[in-house]
């Protein structure tokens, strides 16, 4: 697998995807600060965001009955969650330990 | 393709999702950063939502994974695993599960809770910087991967693959 | 590097930092052409209006909560009828994407805390 050429052309491709990243991240982030047109640019794109995507959906989020019901019951369950595994964490390594010893 | 394992495509499918994730999220840090994908903020937040669904079931499935072989007392090292008990693999699971709970306060508390949203935010961001700098780290150190098949070499990197 | 296998590493090295190089040095360029009078400003001045343009996206989260408290009820009540009237598909995603996320959290949090009990020597 690792040696078909499709397969390294993806590899390749991803790893120059990381490359670009690291190099647009120094590019931003040294580079002078943004024009007042690169400003305006941004704000639009995120009014934009607000009106024609997710992130504006996020913001009902308060307002929203069901999936306020839904983080309210996955908040809910985390507690219960999170003694059951430590109890089946201690349970295992109890197991273990005893399993080595004998 | 028969003996292609189960951890060897987690391990690409959540890089590619990972990559994708960094390119949108990137686009939206700040005014600086938005011309990666040319001021289409929308665009990046449509794609960074719906990939950090997919990015958030890929990390369930591979810790229900790792719950199912703790509880087997299976201690057997998956070499192409995303998650596990050391080196960077420790590290990809200690930042994921930074990510994801920051990610969700950002996403759950963008309308009640705005200093908790700031805090993540900056926590979201700076992780990136990090993570992206081992990244490249990473494909240093397994950067054999990105060698062109030769007839010669095929044998021996196949095997080193399989270690 | 004497190291063969590096080599496509350092390849890709030399080529993104070129790249960078590049494009910090046009940048710096472009931006000096374009705004010749900012040099004439004070210090603190300056630094201010860096600070003010710099803004990152909390900074933006931060400003939307003043005008909203500013502005009140009446705008959050304009901006759920907007969103209302949006995409049904857009919605779904919506649904779909935060119940999983949401869900899947608290299993997440459980399953890694069980592990680190589980590898902890």
């Amino acid at each position: 697998m690792m040696q078909k050429p499709w397969f390294k052309l993806v590899i390749w491709i991803l790893a120059t995807s990381f490359f670009f990243m690291a190099s647009s991240i120094i590019i931003s982030h040294l580079s002078p600060g943004p024009t007042e047109h690169q400003s305006m640019r941004y704000m639009e794109g995120m009014m934009g965001a607000m009106h024609n995507s997710l992130m504006g959906l996020s913001m009902t989020i308060e307002e929203d009955f069901d999936l306020k019901r839904l983080i309210i019951n996955a908040s809910a369950i985390t507690i219960p969650l999170i003694c059951i595994s430590i109890i089946l964490g201690l349970y295992i390594r109890l197991i273990r330990g005893k399993r080595n010893a004998g | 393709m028969k003996n292609v394992r189960f951890d060897f495509i987690i391990h690409w499918l959540w890089t590619i999702v990972f990559a994708l994730l960094v390119l949108s999220g990137l686009a939206m840090v700040g005014a600086k950063y938005g011309w990666i994908l040319n001021y289409d903020i929308a665009s990046a937040d449509y794609i960074h939502r719906l990939l950090a669904a997919v990015y958030v079931m890929l990390t369930f499935i591979s810790v229900a994974i790792e719950v199912i072989r703790g509880i087997k007392g299976d201690d057997k090292k998956l070499t192409w695993f995303i998650i596990g008990k050391s080196g960077y693999q420790l590290f990809t699971f200690i930042t994921t599960l930074i990510f994801i709970i920051t990610g969700v306060i950002i996403w759950v508390c963008m309308d009640s809770n705005i200093a908790a949203v700031s805090f993540a935010l900056y926590i979201h961001e700076k992780l990136t910087y990090i993570v992206i700098a081992s990244v490249i780290w990473h494909i240093y150190v397994k950067c054999h991967a990105l060698l062109w098949p030769k007839k010669t070499e095929a044998k021996k990197n196949s095997m080193e693959a399989g270690k | 590097m004497p190291d063969k296998r590096k080599l496509h590493f350092w390849q890709l090295v030399f080529v993104f930092g070129a790249i960078t190089i590049l494009a910090l040095a046009a940048n710096y360029g472009y931006g000096s052409m374009k705004q010749p009078g900012m040099m004439n400003d004070t210090m603190g001045s300056m630094m201010g209006l860096m600070h003010l343009k710099n803004i990152t996206v909390s900074d933006l989260v931060k400003q939307q909560e003043r005008l909203e408290s500013i502005q009140g009820q009446a705008q959050t009540q304009n901006h759920s009828n907007h969103h209302a009237t949006s995409g049904s598909f857009l919605k779904t995603a919506h649904y779909l994407t935060t119940a999983a996320v949401i869900l899947l959290l608290p299993f997440i949090i459980a399953g890694s805390i069980f592990l680190a009990i589980v590898w902890i020597k």
